[in-house]
């Protein structure tokens, strides 16, 4: 197969490659940077789509108030699961579209009401995260957590619930915003758009699945994780036509229907790009996407590839224009600052800043972006940094203005700063001496390089990559 | 769906709660409070992390809406009454709060409670305008003696709903709620805000904590968690040389023109959250809690305090909840533990009302103590001895308008007077309370807030 991918820029800096760990994981120390920077951004961007399968997890267990994690009953346990690994785990990537797939196939616990369930749609998501997404479809679609959260489980021949063909087709895979044809050049039609008629004959199609209620609470370990089962009795085994397509459908032909649909690549292309670049992508882009996703039969690597080389990816290194969203802002800060999970406190602070793993506000997942900030959300994006520096900074003894704003941005893994914010810095650092000097003592020096961390960390452009 | 009341299932929906910061309500499950597997309220408190400044409502106000109104409110002098509910999280013991000493009563209490039993001579009486002998407070519960004896507390000694579930989660939910549904959409005070509040002044309607209280859930007039005006401000730990010059720099870091959305998102988000802080920052001028009334030092005292404070600022609070920060729950070593929590509670509660008095506000406030159930009459052994949950929890109603003396009926606790489970048959309805506080107090329409309202005969409780 052909793959058409964007040339790459042609002198990569090392602001290429930070672009590249933040967006593509949750950020990347100086050593990481350097790591990757040594292969090329070309050899970068593939070593970030073949995950390693072995030592994944690298650095200690992750532990609250010294004991281990019991993700399934302990509140807040199942978020800090997975900070850990976005923390640890060596397949950023992954990690990130792992949280990027959790947002487009939003499913959340406040309905599911069922963690081992929501832990194991995760671990779903995680194993398709750079892989087959017709795959990834097939399974999610009966997937536990899946089927509870949009009623697939109640969903019979007699009466046919529309929640999931609707979701699936609308939000999941095909889209109905009618602005699609032109943001992506014709590709994705509104002549090709899905109808009522559609999403009721599939609804009839995704018939037989059921729920057991009994093995989900008293079942054995693999019951209560998955305690549905298909009977055919519920399910609707007449003909239905989707998308013009006739035959006894069942549910796994309504995945196979929804991949083939002419709009399906485009609207997962355009869902995709908007992850990573928060511009639209270029016509370019928008025919190697699909061109890419079609020809491998469906394979999300050709597709990223495509984003994780494209000029847009990098445009905008000295005026970043992407939000972080609160979880990655909370993972990458504990990656800048050197620390692993030791304490539940991680929970509820991503509560207050408005993105809480596992709950997304409801099934179109987070409204990503700007969204994530307002006067409520930016005082938590401040309280977490807190947290994340607390103990963290000592002595740095004495230092010019320049030294400790260099020293304080080294110490965090060099977040962007603009030119105008290092000023600022550089000047907050100076008033300090001018307020409480001429001399600075052993606190003073610490408060001092503590606060441009802080400044730098949750600033308003720490809070962009 | 259908949920059983499994643990799983309770973690989660208060989980559910937890995320819905600034969100659109309604809130669906009044589930908030409460201990269980590793839900660490208290330690939130005690290291004074409290989620802060959270409105909640149909649409998002601005703050500067927000200190619009509430500048109109200040600007006129405020006469509305003012309802004020303290919860105490985990089912208190009635029985050792407020203790019978004479007749039957005396006597099956004594031979009932063998492990906890109070000696009556050793508790505190109760006088003053309403004195009665039939009763005597609980050692450690001084404040309340105080509150009493001055004429400004109504008791209701047995106050539930029936049958008694005795379910903390249900039974908190039903009090939250105002009717006997365990998944509410909305609170009693809500509901009362929805009916007679603002669209546009969360702080009409504010949780003194950490998250929102189920009571508070509205379904169209926004109401607001504000638990200090501390939790507005940007601090850093250990930062205290120069917080401001700090404070002064994040926000310099947001004056520029923006090179694209997000980075304008940011500026402006940040730029705003420093503008509350210092705006809500400069109105504190006085010293919280105020000296010389009688505050402790903990964080309830502190929040109590706040809260006198802000109905003081004239901001159009009509309604506030407050949960107690330590449990109630004790099924082993009771007098210990209750001593404790009465000595606190009871002292903040006077030293409140002695604050809103010295405040001028004494008139226009009402404050409701309660707790979702009473203990078991028979104690037990466990670690020197404890309850397990019962029936008909004690209520108070404080205030200078509050009918002093007790309120609704006694039914006994010698072993006729009790159900097949050894519990008191309540005579009181919880509802009971609210229909008195609705219609006597904020003088509003009862029905229009709890279903079925006309058969909820309003309490003797406001004078």
């Amino acid at each position: 197969m052909a793959y058409s991918y964007p040339k790459l820029p042609s002198s990569p800096t090392r602001a290429h490659f930070q672009r590249l760990l933040w967006r593509a994981g949750f950020s990347g120390s100086t050593d990481q940077v350097t790591h990757y920077e040594n292969m090329g951004l070309g050899h970068a961007v593939d070593r970030l789509l073949t995950p390693y399968t072995t030592k994944v997890l690298v650095g200690p267990a992750p532990t609250d108030g010294g004991a281990k994690l019991d993700p399934i009953n302990h509140w807040g346990h199942d978020c800090l699961w997975w900070l850990d690994r976005m923390v640890r785990s060596r397949n950023q990537l992954v990690e990130r579209m792992t949280l990027n797939l959790h947002d487009l196939f939003a499913t959340s616990n406040d309905g599911v009401g069922n963690t081992r369930h929501m832990l194991r749609q995760n671990r779903l998501l995680r194993k398709h995260a750079v892989g087959n997404f017709a795959d990834l479809l097939s399974q999610i679609t009966v997937d536990p957590a899946m089927l509870l959260w949009l009623n697939g489980a109640e969903s019979d021949r007699w009466e046919p619930n529309e929640n999931y063909a609707r979701e699936v087709m609308e939000l999941f895979c095909l889209g109905n915003d009618p602005n699609l044809e032109s943001l992506t050049f014709g590709m994705w039609t509104n002549a090709a758009m899905y109808t009522q008629t559609d999403i009721h004959e599939a609804a009839r199609s995704l018939t037989g699945w059921r729920y057991d209620w009994n093995k989900a609470a008293n079942g054995t370990v693999a019951e209560r994780e998955n305690p549905t089962y298909y009977d055919a009795s519920y399910h609707d085994g007449g003909t239905k036509t989707i998308f013009g397509h006739t035959g006894r459908w069942d549910w796994s032909d309504v995945c196979r229907l929804i991949v083939a649909h002419p709009n399906h690549a485009p609207y997962l292309a355009y869902s995709l790009w908007s992850y990573f670049v928060p511009t639209p992508p270029p016509p370019g882009a928008m025919r190697e996407m699909v061109g890419n996703y079609r020809a491998s039969g469906h394979e999300l690597a050709p597709v990223l590839r495509v984003i994780l080389r494209h000029p847009d990816f990098y445009a905008t290194l000295d005026a970043p224009d992407l939000v972080k969203p609160p979880i990655v802002y909370v993972a990458a800060g504990l990656r800048m600052t050197g620390r692993y999970i030791t304490t539940n406190d991680w929970s509820w602070l991503l509560d207050n800043m408005g993105q809480v793993p596992f709950y997304p506000p409801n099934v179109s997942g987070w409204k990503q972006g700007p969204a994530f900030l307002n006067t409520n959300t930016a005082h938590a994006y401040w309280q977490t940094t807190d947290y994340l520096l607390y103990q963290t900074v000592r002595d740095p003894g004495t230092q010019t203005p320049g030294q400790a704003v260099k020293a304080a941005l080294a110490a965090v893994s060099h977040p962007w700063v603009s030119d105008d914010t290092h000023a600022k810095l550089v000047a907050y650092a100076g008033d300090y001496v001018s307020r409480n000097g001429p001399t600075l003592d052993s606190h003073d020096r610490t408060e001092r390089q503590k606060v441009i961390r802080a400044l730098a960390m949750a600033g308003p452009d720490g809070l962009l990559h | 769906m259908n949920h059983c009341g499994c643990n799983d299932w309770q973690v989660t929906q208060r989980r559910a709660l937890l995320r819905r910061q600034g969100q659109v309500v309604p809130i669906p499950r009044a589930v908030l409070e409460g201990e269980s597997a590793g839900m660490c309220r208290r330690d939130f408190l005690r290291n004074g992390a409290i989620a802060f400044l959270t409105v909640y409502g149909a649409q998002m106000v601005s703050w500067n809406r927000i200190w619009e109104v509430a500048a109109a409110q200040a600007a006129t002098p405020a006469t509305d009454p003012i309802i004020v509910s303290i919860f105490l999280d985990g089912g208190n013991d009635g029985l050792n709060t407020l203790v019978p000493i004479t007749g039957s009563d005396a006597a099956a209490y004594a031979a009932k409670r063998p492990n906890i039993g109070l000696q009556p001579q050793s508790c505190l009486p109760l006088a003053g305008p309403a004195a009665t002998p039939d009763w005597a407070w609980n050692p450690a519960a001084t404040g309340f003696q105080q509150l009493y004896d001055a004429g400004k507390m109504a008791v209701i000694p047995a106050v539930d709903y029936m049958p008694p579930d005795l379910s903390h989660f249900h039974s908190r939910a039903f009090w939250q709620a105002g009717e006997l549904d365990p998944d509410p959409d909305t609170g009693w005070l809500g509901r009362w805000v929805d009916q007679n509040g603002a669209a546009d002044n969360p702080l009409q309607a504010v949780s003194a904590g950490w998250s929102l209280d189920g009571s508070l859930k509205s379904a169209g007039n926004p109401v607001a968690v504000l638990s200090s005006v501390d939790d507005a401000q940007f601090t850093m730990d250990t930062v205290w040389q120069d917080p401001q010059l700090m404070v002064n720099a994040l926000s310099g870091l947001t004056q520029r023109s923006a090179a694209n959305a997000a980075m304008a998102a940011a500026d402006q988000s940040i730029g705003g959250a420093v503008n509350v802080a210092n705006r809500l920052g400069s109105l504190t001028q006085p010293t919280l809690p105020p000296s010389g009334l009688g505050y402790g030092t903990t964080d309830f005292d502190r929040r109590m305090a706040n809260l006198a404070w802000m109905l003081d600022s004239n901001l159009g609070m009509r309604v506030a909840c407050i949960s107690f920060d330590d449990g109630w729950d004790f099924h082993d070593d009771q007098v210990n533990r209750q001593a404790q929590n009465l000595t606190r509670l009871s002292t903040t509660l006077a030293a409140f009302q002695a604050d809103l008095e010295s405040r001028g506000l004494a008139d226009r406030v009402i404050t409701l103590v309660w707790s979702e159930f009473g203990r078991r009459v028979e104690d037990n052994s466990s670690g020197g001895g404890g309850t397990d949950h019962g029936a008909g929890g004690l209520a108070m109603v404080v205030g200078t308008h509050a009918k002093a003396g007790l309120a609704g009926e006694f039914p006994g606790i010698a072993d006729s007077d009790l159900d097949q489970w050894g519990n008191l048959k309540v005579p009181t309805d919880y509802r009971q309370i609210y229909t008195a506080l609705l219609a006597n107090w904020m003088g509003t329409d009862p029905a229009a807030v709890i279903p079925n309202a006309g058969s909820f005969t309003p309490l003797d409780l406001v004078a």
